[in-house]
């Protein structure tokens, strides 16, 4: 793995690095940018008990700085499993617009409210009708068309889709047989989802009954982890199965079988994320430390397809965010870094 | 005065980098554009034009320059990017008339005008920066062969000149090799502080025309500079096709011709190509240029529903000096191996497998009334970091009971349908409700079973028969017999019933096979019988027939 033409040139001006005092997992870049050029990353902590944290950092593009705002930051029952920052500009539910809506999941969605100097906790969304039992949530997705929507994956088997304005369920459905692990926005009404029972369904609002299985695990009950969608090319999506070094690429028009399989990791994938400006393009990280940039080409060739570009980090990669806000920019989360690289 | 200047020298085109103050570079303020101009897709000499009037020519550069300006902006808008090193002298506040250009109308060299319109230069930075440093003037020659660092956008113009004046930078172009003449840029100084002095003698210029050997005329230049007023034989670029080769020759490099036919591959729309010579481009490293490619085009064909051929242009930025990723090559990472970790995608499996049941058991010890005793046996004893191993033990293997539990009672609830409530409660009232369900539609099923298997007695006869004017319609459907057929046929035979048509086919489940047949036929006018056949009569009859066939069924 240590090959010297293959290291990557990590400069000051291709690349900034976070460190935090815990390890990272959850991450998320925000859609809108403050007055002075300045991006909020939010950073999740993971540490396996009850006080968590969640940090605002603020990224300044042109001098390449990354800082932490210690006002910023709040606490968070145990590691949040997803962070999001509202896809838009939030006018219509909030009073100005210098304010980013941030939305966290666990044992519950909760949404804050990050201001200048201050973030305040706006709602807290609860399903279950008594107090005994919560059904924590794995993932969720926030729809950009509909900014209302926002939809949740949960060890329940079931996937709640919840009207933020007005703060009730629009629905609930029982998506899976086994535990969803995420969930992915298409359309305003189309979402996807994968579970632990290996299959990959889309659903959509308007016909509750039905769903559809685009694709099922080789192996039966191999436990699918993450989800994207393209969100370019709403045909494609990608999913990443468990202990797999592949990164399988889906066409929803001809289901169960995948468009490709990209399988250059050297170690299982962890992360995904589709490149917000292009429908081509494909970042995939994973346990060997290498975050891989693909190109998907028309047609592949015989020996499968190979990345376009690598990047090494120091060791595995756990997150992967690509912002249609920063395209530039990939950000990665390992042990305590957190690392914005240039494309 | 930059129309003029540039006109007069016959080079390609010019423009002024104003300073800005306030952001400490060299913006594009103005410039003109004098060279070829592409008129639906055939480009127009323009020496051709010029020996006739040289008044039009003016015009129609002065045309296309502005054309080409606010082509420039109008895709910058409609891009919706606000590229930020650019400075707006005038944004275009009306909609692009159908009469304007669009992207493929343009040559080479009038993209090449466009691009510098993005750029904008710090003090010190390539050759305009320079320029503005040195308060000196800086003449490129050969520029296309000069590395980025010097003049990155070396594509087209071969000879580029940098003249600190006023409050900035003139830059001429040319797509010919021009040597460095002193009065040259006096002459152009001339121009802009206005002070019209006699012409300055003639130099020779030899060496020019042997590196330039697709050029006939290249000394001519020279002279021309000298003189106000030209002669026809200006521009070097007499027709489209050398344009084209001067224009490939500019770039000798393979990549580099890539450009032209990216120019031309994004006019016909080609994706295949523009990727993989865009990724040529890239090693270039003519990074800002090709950026401004991607934006423009980008912009331009976004709303042709054409993105594929865009992203690989963005992709320009990758392998470029500034990326954190490498370029991948196959040779030194295609590695059938795969790491063997001890734990796989550790932290990904942590958070979705364990994280939210640490919220189950939180949740418990919170809440006041907890219905089982387990749980309140957990709470007697704090699980916060505690020295009793024994006991934290205990209550680890207990919480791992109760997750045990919770996920039986999940699966429970996952194979029952019309699950409404999500607590132990109701999950088990529902599953007894199902199973009950389950138990009835069984028994049913047993019942039925049953029924079809002692079906042998159960009169599954019907015969239907109906005569119309002579024409006999004869339907039965019974239980299979082995020369029904023969014997129906006969009856009716007898009855006096000719049969035309026959259709015979079974139906049923596996055990019992029903036999159904159509029988078509005619009434016999015989003088024996009754011309009318009663239907009751022929039914009986074949009732009969069917009765006396009575098999035992093996």
């Amino acid at each position: 793995m240590d090959n010297t033409s293959q290291e990557s040139q990590l400069q000051s001006e291709n690349s900034s690095t976070y460190e935090s005092t815990y390890p990272l997992y959850a991450m998320a870049i925000s859609s809108s940018s403050t007055s002075s050029n300045l991006q909020r990353i939010a950073v999740g902590s993971f540490i396996e008990e009850y006080t968590n944290r969640v940090d605002i950092l603020s990224f300044n593009a042109e001098t390449l700085t990354l800082r932490p705002n210690p006002s910023l930051s709040f606490d968070h029952p145990y590691p949040p499993t997803k962070l999001m920052f509202h896809p838009s500009t939030p006018s219509s539910l909030l009073r100005h617009s210098a304010v980013d809506l941030l939305a966290t999941s666990g044992d519950y969605l909760r949404l804050w409210e990050v201001r200048e100097s201050s973030v305040e906790a706006l709602s807290l969304f609860n399903n279950s009708k008594t107090s005994e039992f919560c059904a924590p949530l794995t993932s969720f997705d926030w729809n950009d068309i509909d900014p209302k929507r926002i939809g949740t994956s949960s060890i329940d088997t079931t996937c709640t889709i919840w009207d933020i304005e007005k703060g009730v369920v629009e629905t609930q459905l029982i998506a899976h047989d086994k535990e969803v692990y995420d969930i992915a926005w298409g359309e305003a009404r189309v979402f996807s989802s994968v579970s632990a029972d290996g299959s990959v369904r889309i659903f959509d609002l308007r016909d509750k009954e039905h769903s559809t299985i685009i694709y099922e695990s080789p192996q039966p009950d191999t436990p699918l982890l993450r989800l994207a969608w393209n969100k370019q090319d709403l045909r494609y999506m990608a999913t990443i199965l468990m202990d797999s070094n592949k990164v399988v690429i889906l066409d929803i028009r001809s289901p169960t079988m995948p468009v490709a399989e990209l399988e250059r990791h050297r170690g299982s994938v962890s992360a995904i994320a589709w490149a917000p400006q292009s429908s081509r393009h494909i970042c995939s990280a994973g346990d060997d430390a290498q975050a891989l940039i693909w190109e998907l080409p028309t047609v592949a060739g015989p020996n499968g397809i190979d990345p376009m570009s690598v990047y090494s980090a120091g060791c595995e990669i756990n997150q992967l965010q690509w912002s249609a806000t920063q395209p530039d920019w990939i950000a990665i989360a390992f042990a305590n870094k957190m690392q914005l690289l240039r494309v | 005065m930059l129309q003029a200047a540039v006109q007069s020298l016959h080079w390609t085109y010019t423009l002024f980098w104003q300073f800005s103050s306030q952001q400490r570079v060299l913006k594009w303020s103005d410039g003109f554009y004098n060279g070829e101009i592409k008129v639906r897709r055939t480009v127009e000499a323009m020496d051709d034009v010029k020996s006739s009037s040289s008044s039009e020519d003016e015009e129609a550069s002065l045309q296309r320059t502005n054309q080409l300006r606010d082509l420039y902006y109008e895709l910058l808008l409609s891009d919706g990017a606000s590229h930020g090193d650019i400075v707006a002298n005038e944004p275009p506040a009306t909609p692009r008339p159908c009469t304007a250009l669009s992207p493929e109308d343009l040559s080479e060299s009038e993209w090449y005008y466009l691009m510098c319109v993005s750029f904008s230069f710090p003090p010190g930075v390539g050759l305009p920066g320079k320029a503005y440093a040195r308060r000196q003037h800086v003449w490129l020659e050969g520029a296309n062969e000069a590395d980025t660092k010097t003049f990155s956008r070396a594509i087209l113009a071969k000879t580029v000149v940098c003249i600190p004046l006023l409050d900035g930078v003139v830059e001429l172009g040319t797509t010919d090799k021009v040597q460095e003449n002193i009065n040259f840029i006096k002459h152009v100084k001339r121009f802009f502080i206005g002070d019209h002095h006699t012409l300055p003698p003639k130099h020779p210029l030899s060496e020019n025309s042997a590196s330039n050997p697709i050029l006939e005329e290249p000394q001519l230049l020279m002279e021309l500079v000298m003189e106000e007023d030209s002669s026809a034989t200006g521009l070097p670029d007499g027709g489209s096709n050398r344009l084209d080769s001067s224009w490939l020759e500019l770039l000798p490099a393979e990549p580099a011709a890539s450009v032209v036919e990216l120019l031309h591959g994004e006019s016909d729309n080609s994706e295949a190509e523009t990727s993989q010579q865009l990724c040529c481009m890239e090693q270039e490293g003519h990074t800002h240029y090709s950026k401004t490619v991607s934006t423009i085009l980008e912009g331009s064909s976004g709303h042709r529903c054409q993105p594929d051929s865009l992203p690989s242009v963005r992709r320009l930025l990758v392998d470029s000096f500034q990326s954190a990723f490498a370029k991948w090559s196959t040779s030194a990472n295609y590695c059938h191996e795969v790491l063997v970790v001890e734990n796989p995608q550790r932290l990904l499996k942590n958070i979705l497998f364990r994280v939210p049941y640490l919220h189950g058991n939180q949740k418990r010890q919170n809440t006041n009334y907890s219905a089982q005793t387990l749980e309140q046996l957990e709470k007697m004893m704090p699980t916060t970091s505690h020295d009793d191993d024994l006991i934290s033990s205990h209550v680890a293997a207990e919480r791992r009971r109760r997750e045990k539990l919770n996920e039986k009672f999940m699966t429970l609830r996952s194979l029952v349908p019309y699950v409404t409530k999500m607590d132990k409660a109701s999950i088990l009232g529902d599953t007894i409700e199902y199973v009950k369900q389950l138990h009835e539609t069984v028994k049913k099923l047993e019942e039925k079973d049953e029924r079809r298997r002692s079906g042998k007695k159960r009169k599954e006869r019907a015969v239907e028969v109906s005569v119309i004017e002579g024409e006999v319609l004869l339907e039965v459907e019974c239980v299979e017999k082995e020369g029904l057929l023969l014997d129906l046929m006969k009856t009716l035979e007898e009855v006096g019933i000719e049969v035309t048509g026959v259709k015979s086919s079974f139906k049923g489940d596996d055990d019992e096979r029903v036999f159904v047949v159509e029988l078509r036929g005619k009434v016999k006018k015989n003088a024996k019988r009754r011309n009318k056949i009663s239907i009751m009569e022929v039914k009986k009859l074949l009732h009969n027939t069917i009765n006396s066939h009575h098999h035992p069924l093996p």
